[in-house]
C-alpha cells in the first residue's frame, strides 16, 4: 500500500515537472503538508537513511522530506529554482562547484565544531560531508588463481596480455550519460597521462558502457563481466556482502576520493532548518554516523591517513574547466574515439 | 587648586614637550599606517593582476584552430590556482570576431582590450559582486584570414580582502608598537631635556648661604644665557655687599682713631678734674668710648670674617699650638680679674689641621673673650681640646656670674645679647662672628647651659 502511494506520488511530481525526475521520496518526523526541511539529493535513500533517522531522532519536531534524483537533474533544478528546496546534496562535485561559483548557493556560517578540513569546503557555500574512494571491481572467481592488477599500468599490461579472456568482459561508465562517470574520467585524464592509453586498450576490447553502477556490479557478480572500472568502492563493498563474487581493488598509483557536497540554494524557504541540518551533518555526531553506519567515509576518516594513494578530488574552481562547452566537447570526442573503435 | 594645576601644566616644559612629541608620534603612526596600507592595496591589486595576466596567457596558449573552427582546451590548473588563495569565484568569456564562443555569455564587457603583453585590468560588476577582470584581444590566422579573439577572465576579490585583512591586522599591531616606543622615547627625551635644568638648579641650591662664587657647572648651550645673567646678578650682588662691608670697615677704622684721642684726652681731664661731678661725667665718657671702640673692632672683625669666608686661605698648622697661643694672649686680661684659664688636650703638638687659621682664631677668640667677660670673679675658665674618631672639638666652659635671660637661640643673632647684663660691655656681634667664621670653615658651634651656672660652648672641627 505504502509503495503504491509513493509510486503515485512520484508519478504525480514527475508529471508536473519537465526538468526534475524524482526517483524516490522519503519523509521523516511529523507529517506536514509542506515539510520544514526539503532535501534534494543524489545519494540513495538506503545509504543515507541512518543519518536521516539519527537527525530525526535528535530533532523530532522537524518534518523532513528527502527527495532523490540524479545529479544533472539536480543541477538543472537548482539553476531553474522552480521548487523550493532547502538543502541540495550531490555527488557531482563539478556541477555543485559551478552552482556555487555562479551564485546559486547561499552563504552559511557554521559553528567551529562543524568546520570540516579546509579542502572539504569552498567559501561558506559548498560543504563536503563524506568521502568515497573510486576503484575497480573484479570477479573474485576469475581472479582466484590470477594475480589482480594493482595499478593502472598493471591493468594496461594485464588487459593487453589477456585480450582473449577479457574481450567484451570489461565495463565502465558511459561518460556521455553519467555525470559521475564523466567526473571520474576527467579527473583520471587530469591526474595521469596513462588514462588515454588505457582508454585505447579498453576500446580495443569492446568495453561495455553503462550509466549506473548497479547493473555493472550485478554483471560482475554473475561472472558475465570480469572487471568494472571506476566504481564507487564503498557502494561495491556494501554489495559484496550479499554478492560474494565481488572484489574491490583500489589502485595504488592513485585512488581518487569523491567528495559528496551540500549547498543551501538561493531559493530556500527555511534557511535555519538547512543550517541546522548542515551543522548536524558536519559535527562529530553526524560524521560519526556517516563513518560507522553508512558505506561512506567521514571527512576525518582514518583511511585517509593509512593510504597515501587516497586523494580527495580538490574542491576548487578547477572543476569548472571540464564543464566548459568546448573543453567538454573535446573530451567527449577524444573519449569516443578511444572507446569506439 | 585647579588653577594652580593648570598653570603648572602650561608652564611645565617637560609636559609640553611630552604632549608635542606624543602628538607628532601619533600623527606619524597614522600617516605610516595609511601610506603602508595604500601601498599594500596597490601591491595586492598588482599581484592579482599578474595572476590574471598569467591566467589569460595560459588560456591563449590553449586556443587552437582545426578546419577553420576555433576551439579552446581550458587549462585545469590555471583555474585551480586562480581560486586557490581566496576561494575566489571565476568567470570567463571568449568571443570570436564578436561572436560568443564559450564561457559566460552574459558577462557584458565591450572593451577596451589589451594585448598579451599588457592586458587591460578593470573592475566590472557582474551578478551581485565586483570582479577584477583582465581582458585581451588576440589576432589569430586561420586559412589566411585574420580573426579577432577577445578573452576576459574575471575573479572575485576575496583574495585581496583575505590578504589585506591579514596584513592590516599585523600592520595595526606593528603601528601600535611603534607608537608605544615613540611615546617611551618622548618620555626619555623630555626627561633628558629637563635633566640639565634640574641639576643646574640643584647645583645652585646646594651652595652655602654666603657662597657667591660664579656658577661654573657645565650646562647645555641653551642655558648659557641664563647662567650668564645669573652670574652677572651674583657679581653685582657681591660688589654691592663688598662695598657695604668695606664701608663699614672703613667707617669703624675712621671712628677708632678719633675715639682713642677722645679717650686719652678724657683720661687727662679726669686726672686734672677737681669736682666729683666732673670726674663722674668723665668716667662715663671713657666707658662709652670703650664700648664704641669695642663695637668698631668687632664690626671690623665681622667684615674680615665675611671677606675671608668667601675665599678662605687654607693652611696647615698645629691646632694645639694655635689654641695655646690664644690662651696666652688672654692671660694678662684674665689676671686683672683674678681669673684662671685651665687648658687640657689629648692632642699631640704636631697634630695639624688644614683650614683658614685666622677664621678659627677669630671664632675661638670671641668665644674665649665672652667666657672671660661673663665669668664670676676668681673662677677658672677651662678650655678642653679633644680629638675623637670623627672630629676635633674645642670645649670652653665658665662659671657665669649671671644667667638672667639666657637664650641660646637668639645668642647668635646680630646685635642680640644672650644674657642681659648691663655691667658688661658688649655689642651683640661676638657670637654672630663666631657663627659666620665657624660656617666658613665647616665647623659647628653649640652653646648650652650646664648644671649650676656653668655655660659651655662647643666648637667641632672637621678633619
Amino acid at each position: 500500500m505504502r509503495y503504491i502511494i509513493i509510486t503515485l506520488l512520484i508519478f504525480f511530481i514527475t508529471a508536473t515537472s519537465h526538468a526534475l525526475v524524482i526517483e524516490d521520496v522519503r519523509t521523516y518526523g511529523p507529517q506536514k503538508e509542506t515539510a520544514d526541511l526539503r532535501i534534494l539529493s543524489s545519494t540513495d535513500i538506503d545509504v543515507f537513511d541512518p543519518v536521516l533517522t539519527a537527525y530525526s531522532g535528535a530533532f523530532p519536531t522537524v518534518s523532513l522530506e528527502y527527495v532523490l534524483s540524479n545529479t544533472s537533474d539536480i543541477y538543472q533544478e537548482v539553476r531553474d529554482g522552480e521548487k523550493p528546496f532547502d538543502l541540495v546534496m550531490s555527488s557531482a562535485m563539478d556541477l555543485q562547484m559551478k552552482l556555487a561559483n555562479d551564485g546559486f548557493a547561499k552563504s552559511v556560517s557554521l559553528a567551529e565544531t562543524s568546520q570540516g578540513p579546509d579542502w572539504s569546503q569552498w567559501q561558506n557555500k559548498l560543504f563536503g560531508f563524506s568521502l568515497e574512494p573510486i576503484g575497480m571491481v573484479v570477479s573474485k572467481s576469475y581472479f582466484n588463481n590470477i594475480k589482480a592488477p594493482k595499478s593502472r599500468r598493471d591493468l594496461i599490461s594485464f588487459l593487453r596480455a589477456n585480450q582473449d579472456d577479457l574481450r567484451g568482459k570489461i565495463v565502465t561508465y558511459d561518460v556521455t550519460q553519467s555525470g559521475a562517470g564523466f567526473l571520474f574520467a576527467t579527473q583520471d585524464a587530469r591526474q595521469s597521462d596513462s588514462y588515454w592509453r588505457m582508454a585505447e586498450v579498453m576500446g580495443s576490447l569492446n568495453t561495455g558502457l553503462f550509466s549506473g553502477s548497479g547493473e555493472m556490479l550485478d554483471a560482475v557478480n554473475t561472472g558475465e563481466i570480469l572487471l568494472a572500472y571506476n566504481i564507487i568502492g564503498s557502494y561495491a563493498q556494501k554489495r559484496s556482502r550479499e554478492q560474494d563474487n565481488l572484489l574491490v581493488i583500489y589502485p595504488q598509483d592513485y585512488t581518487h576520493m569523491l567528495l559528496r557536497t551540500a549547498l543551501v540554494p538561493r531559493g530556500t524557504q527555511n534557511f535555519e532548518a538547512a543550517r541546522n541540518f548542515l551543522t548536524f551533518l558536519l559535527n562529530d555526531v553526524g560524521q560519526n554516523f556517516i563513518e560507522k553506519r553508512t558505506d561512506m567515509l567521514s571527512l576525518q576518516s582514518e583511511v585517509l591517513n593509512r593510504n597515501r594513494q587516497f586523494k580527495p578530488i580538490r574542491l576548487d574552481t578547477g572543476l569548472l574547466v571540464y564543464l566548459d562547452r568546448l573543453k567538454k566537447q573535446r573530451f567527449l570526442e577524444e573519449w569516443k574515439e578511444a572507446l569506439f573503435q | 587648586m585647579i588653577r594652580k594645576l593648570m598653570t603648572f601644566k602650561t608652564t611645565s616644559i617637560r609636559n609640553r614637550l611630552l604632549v608635542q612629541l606624543g602628538l607628532v608620534a601619533f600623527v606619524i603612526s597614522l600617516f605610516l599606517f595609511v601610506v603602508v596600507r595604500l601601498a599594500l592595496v596597490q601591491a595586492v591589486t598588482a599581484t592579482q593582476d599578474r595572476l590574471l595576466a598569467a591566467a589569460v596567457s595560459s588560456v591563449v596558449d590553449k586556443i587552437y584552430v582545426v578546419d577553420n573552427i576555433v576551439s579552446l582546451d581550458l587549462p585545469y590548473d590555471t583555474f585551480s590556482l586562480l581560486g586557490a588563495i581566496g576561494e575566489d569565484r571565476i568567470f570567463y568569456q571568449v568571443k570570436d570576431d564578436g561572436k560568443f564562443l564559450t564561457g559566460y555569455e552574459d558577462l557584458s564587457y565591450e572593451g577596451p582590450f589589451g594585448d598579451l603583453q599588457e592586458p587591460i585590468f578593470t573592475n566590472i560588476d557582474y551578478l551581485d559582486e565586483t570582479f577584477r577582470a583582465a581582458s585581451i584581444e588576440n589576432i589569430i590566422f586561420a586559412e589566411n584570414q585574420a580573426r579577432r579573439l577577445t578573452i576576459i577572465i574575471a575573479q572575485s576579490q576575496n583574495f585581496q580582502a583575505t590578504v589585506l585583512t591579514k596584513i592590516s591586522t599585523n600592520l595595526i599591531f606593528v603601528t601600535f608598537i611603534f607608537l608605544i616606543i615613540a611615546i617611551l622615547f618622548a618620555f626619555l627625551t623630555a626627561n633628558l631635556t629637563i635633566k640639565p635644568i634640574g641639576s643646574f638648579a640643584d647645583d645652585v641650591k646646594m651652595r652655602g648661604p654666603s657662597d657667591l662664587r660664579k656658577v661654573s657647572s657645565e650646562v647645555p648651550s641653551e642655558l648659557i644665557p641664563l647662567v650668564h645673567s645669573l652670574n652677572g646678578f651674583i657679581s653685582r650682588f657681591r660688589t654691592a655687599l663688598r662695598q657695604t662691608e668695606t664701608f663699614i670697615a672703613e667707617a669703624a677704622h675712621h671712628i677708632r682713631t678719633p675715639l682713642s684721642v677722645v679717650k686719652s684726652e678724657s683720661e687727662l681731664a679726669l686726672r686734672k678734674s677737681k669736682t666729683p661731678e666732673n670726674r663722674e661725667h668723665l668716667r662715663n665718657i671713657i666707658r662709652s668710648v670703650d664700648q664704641t671702640n669695642r663695637s668698631a673692632t668687632q664690626l671690623l672683625d665681622h667684615a674680615m670674617v665675611l671677606y675671608r669666608a668667601e675665599r678662605p686661605e687654607k693652611q696647615k698648622f698645629s691646632v694645639r699650638q694655635a689654641v695655646e697661643d690664644l690662651i696666652n694672649q688672654f692671660r694678662p686680661a684674665a689676671d686683672l680679674r683674678d681669673l684662671g684659664i685651665a687648658f687640657s688636650s689629648n692632642l699631640e703638638q704636631k697634630q695639624q689641621v688644614h683650614l683658614d687659621r685666622t677664621l678659627l682664631e677669630t671664632s675661638l677668640r670671641n668665644l674665649l673673650d665672652n667666657a672671660l667677660k661673663y665669668a664670676v670673679a676668681e673662677s677658672t675658665v677651662s678650655v678642653d681640646l679633644i680629638q675623637d674618631k670623627k672630629q676635633i672639638t674645642v670645649i670652653i666652659t665658665n662659671d657665669a656670674a649671671n644667667l638672667k635671660g639666657f637664650n641660646a637661640s637668639q645668642m647668635f643673632q646680630k646685635f642680640k645679647r644672650g644674657i642681659e647684663n648691663k655691667d658688661v660691655i658688649g655689642s651683640g656681634l661676638g657670637l654672630s662672628i663666631v657663627l659666620e667664621a665657624a660656617n666658613a670653615i665647616n665647623a659647628t658651634i653649640k652653646v648650652k647651659k650646664l648644671k649650676g651656672k656653668s655655660v659651655c660652648a662647643t666648637l667641632s672641627l672637621p678633619y
